[in-house]
């Protein structure tokens, strides 16, 4: 695939510039002289730009391609998983025996490691969430849950009340739960910002769940496409916006994709594992059971029964769905985000590689009894930072932040403990 | 001490090169055009490099900060976690250890806590919860008796006669119900409710019937639904804070955990109901042999039954998994205890 030609590659995906992306290749394109030609010059807003303006944006970008090159540079993770297990271990014991008060200062540590080992442009991220802050959310966050469990023990009629009150203030929770986690984040001294409202918030995460399962999936991606841009326009940099606007069509595509590829997946598991378990009796020479309404008339040896066939499907297709599309989606707004004129963005996970990845991490983890969480949480993150990669478009975008009052993290702690995790 | 390094003004990403001073405690940061930056407080030191200060200023140093200077920079509390964390083989087996040894002393605190909270535990909280979970349950899990009343009638009130000769403060109260799910079987309620199927008055004799009341009155009157309850919070509780929620699947680790740790308390709880029901049995002038013979046909009918898939209900390897100590198990020490 050319640069500049508009031409389509087997995943059906194309990017705007016309490059196509290959599913399973982590490896970005160099640009070449071929980028060089093509440098934009427009303001990134499409308007008319004076002479003078013009020069001073190509001698910027020049000086950009002399400081970065002009091809995409990956994200670079240095942490190490020896290191992570030190972390993590120190972490499980010292909250252990301080009956979990210490949680709270491991959660900062974690996430410390992980931020100040990402690497952009030779400046790692930072993280500045205090323990004490997290403690403090923490506490009444199990507060209000412990009082709702004794309440609805002894009184069910307000359990009714209360989750009404929670359906309006869950917008709130995930608005400063978003906030938190954007401003605890800085890189080069400038903190991120989450400008979300809660009308907004209320539409994406609260309305439209409820509404689009109604649609049976016809209007998953399109609310997929308004939700994930929602999520990137309302972020900033400092004062400096971040800005996107990915296509319908490649949402549609993708969704496709995730349901053919998911199919497949379910298939090749309800075979390995029905094969497995074939073998298995076979071994041990177990005669199967024969179970009320199986629609098997004649006992095979060890053969799981069409109704174990069935729950392996309903399990393994929806996660593999999920999976496949939650990651083609990030691809696909990543590949759209722009900093202002400042940066643009790439993002090439394979969707099949991120699931088989998730996947053995998971078993990783039951057989070594949790062990291995350090060496799994690690190779995931290492796998999305090689995927997502940036471009600097000006040298010398400087940036500013905005003085901001200290804040707590009650609404971050309050979703963790409901498991509300907002991420791309 | 100096490190050369960049400095970032508070609120924004242009970077002068500078360097990092430490005198008498205090750190100051000299610009290369001259100017200084003193009364820096440090808010955290990240990475090996970065030192943000509270004012909103960041100086990030060109290599890695020396080791001495980073202690001074984090106090030795942090700087001891700080070790604690660099990871080696004995380190990792040290901490491993303390964890087993804690999470053991753990299990034994919240078995007498818990018990310390339930003498606490306000009786008609108690009943509103049984209450409670009673109705829930009864939509979904129990029909109407095909028992005649006067049955119902006696038993409810031999029950009530049990409870009252064996000191039990709570207020008994028998319902009794047709149940596809339960089968022959009887629950017991916090706060004194306890349900009979219509197939277990079916399968048993009279005497055998107030035989598992007065094990269920035992339940009742030792408070185990609430005292399991109060551990399930209690451990369930420190286990989401040791775990935070972020980290889902340990979350479910610990969710299994827990389930098997109130399996055994389970069997525990059975146990001892099962003896306190003797004593019950004893001061209502029953024989408490007429338990062990309910329970030898409860087993018979349960374990023999062509329509279940366990082939054996004395399989040792799957009885971690019940919540009730094996027919067998539990013939034996009622016997003992009778003296039979």
């Amino acid at each position: 695939m050319t640069n500049g030609t508009k031409a389509w590659c087997f995943c059906g995906i194309r990017r705007s510039n016309g490059l196509c992306r290959r599913f399973g290749d982590p490896h970005f394109r160099r640009g070449g002289s071929s980028y060089n030609d093509e440098i934009r010059l427009s303001g990134g807003d499409g308007l008319e730009t004076s002479e003078s303006d013009r020069a001073a944006q190509q001698a910027s970008r020049q000086q950009a391609v002399n400081d970065y090159g002009y091809s995409f540079r990956a994200i670079e993770f240095t942490g190490t998983t020896k290191e992570y297990f030190g972390i993590w271990i120190s972490n499980l014991v010292l909250t252990v025996v301080t009956l979990g008060i210490y949680s709270a200062w491991a959660k900062v540590r974690r996430i410390r490691f992980f931020r100040n080992h990402t690497i952009v442009a030779d400046f790692a991220l930072g993280y500045h969430a205090t323990g004490m802050q997290l403690l403090i959310g923490r506490i009444i966050a199990v507060a209000i849950i412990v009082a709702y469990s004794i309440v609805s023990a002894v009184e069910p009629i307000a359990v009714i009340f209360i989750t009404f009150a929670f359906l309006f203030l869950f917008s709130w929770l995930v608005n400063r739960s978003l906030r938190f986690n954007a401003r605890m984040t800085s890189w080069r001294n400038i903190r991120f910002n989450w400008h979300g409202t809660y009308w907004k918030t209320f539409w994406f995460f609260g309305f439209l769940p409820v509404v689009v399962p109604l649609t049976a999936g016809i209007l998953i991606p399109l609310a997929a496409k308004y939700y994930y841009k929602y999520y990137a326009k309302q972020h900033s940099f400092g004062t400096t916006r971040f800005d996107a606007d990915p296509g319908i069509p490649s949402f549609y595509l993708a969704f496709l994709f995730a349901i053919i590829s998911s199919a497949l997946i379910t298939v090749i598991v309800a075979l390995v594992i029905g094969s497995a378990v074939f073998l298995i009796g076979q071994l041990l020479g177990i005669e199967s059971q024969q179970y009320p309404g199986s629609g098997i008339d004649q006992p095979v040896a060890g053969a799981m029964n069409l109704w174990q066939l069935a729950a392996v499907t309903v399990v393994v297709f929806p996660i593999a769905l999920f999976s496949m599309f939650r990651t083609m989606c990030r691809n696909i707004l990543i590949s759209s985000l722009i900093l202002e004129n400042a940066a643009t963005f790439d993002s090439d996970l394979s969707p099949v590689r991120y699931l088989w990845i998730q996947a053995t991490n998971f078993l990783a983890i039951v057989c070594s009894l949790g062990l291995l969480i350090p060496w799994a949480s690690v190779r995931e993150y290492r796998y999305l930072s090689q995927c997502t990669a940036y471009r600097f478009e000006l040298s010398d975008a400087q940036f500013v932040d905005d003085e901001q009052a200290r804040m707590s993290a009650f609404g971050e702690e309050f979703a963790s403990f409901e498991g509300i995790e907002i991420s791309i | 001490m100096k490190i050369e390094g960049q400095y970032f003004q508070p609120l924004s990403s242009k970077s002068v090169p500078s360097s990092l001073l430490i005198e008498d405690g205090k750190v100051r940061v000299e610009l290369n055009d001259g100017t200084s930056v003193g009364q820096l407080a440090i808010a955290s030191v990240q990475g090996s490099t970065a030192i943000h200060f509270k004012c909103g200023s960041c100086f990030t140093s060109n290599n890695a900060i020396p080791k001495e200077v980073h202690q001074q920079l984090v106090g030795s509390v942090r700087w001891k976690i700080i070790w604690l964390e660099k990871f080696t083989a004995t380190r990792a087996i040290a901490l491993g250890l303390i964890l087993v040894i804690s999470v053991l002393a753990y299990k034994a605190a919240f078995s007498t806590a818990s018990g310390v909270a339930v003498d606490f535990f306000p009786l008609s909280w108690e009943t509103k919860i049984g209450e409670n979970a009673y109705r829930t349950i009864r939509p979904i899990a129990l029909s109407e008796s095909n028992l005649s009343p006067n049955l119902r009638g006696k038993i409810n009130q031999q029950a009530q006669d049990i409870a009252h000769l064996a000191g039990i403060e709570q207020q008994v109260q028998v319902y009794f119900h047709h149940s596809v799910f339960f089968d022959a079987n009887a629950l017991a309620f916090p706060g004194g409710l306890v349900v009979v199927t219509d197939r277990l008055v079916e399968l048993l004799s009279h005497e055998e019937v107030l035989a598992v009341v007065a094990h269920e009155l035992a339940h009742i009157e030792l408070r185990h639904s609430l005292r399991q309850a109060l551990e399930v919070v209690g451990v369930s509780a420190i286990a989401l804070l040791i775990f935070g929620a972020s980290e889902s699947f340990s979350e479910e680790i610990v969710a299994v955990v827990v389930d098997g740790l109130l399996l055994a308390n389970s069997r525990e709880h059975e146990k001892e109901a099962d003896l306190e029901a003797i004593r019950i049995l004893k001061e209502s002038g029953i024989d408490p042999v007429h338990l062990v013979t309910s329970l030898q046909k409860l087993a018979e009918y349960y374990c023999t039954d062509s329509d279940t898939s366990i082939t054996s209900c004395e399989d040792p390897a799957l009885s971690w998994l019940s919540t009730h100590p094996t027919p067998k198990e539990r013939v034996a020490y009622l016997r003992e205890e009778i003296g039979d």
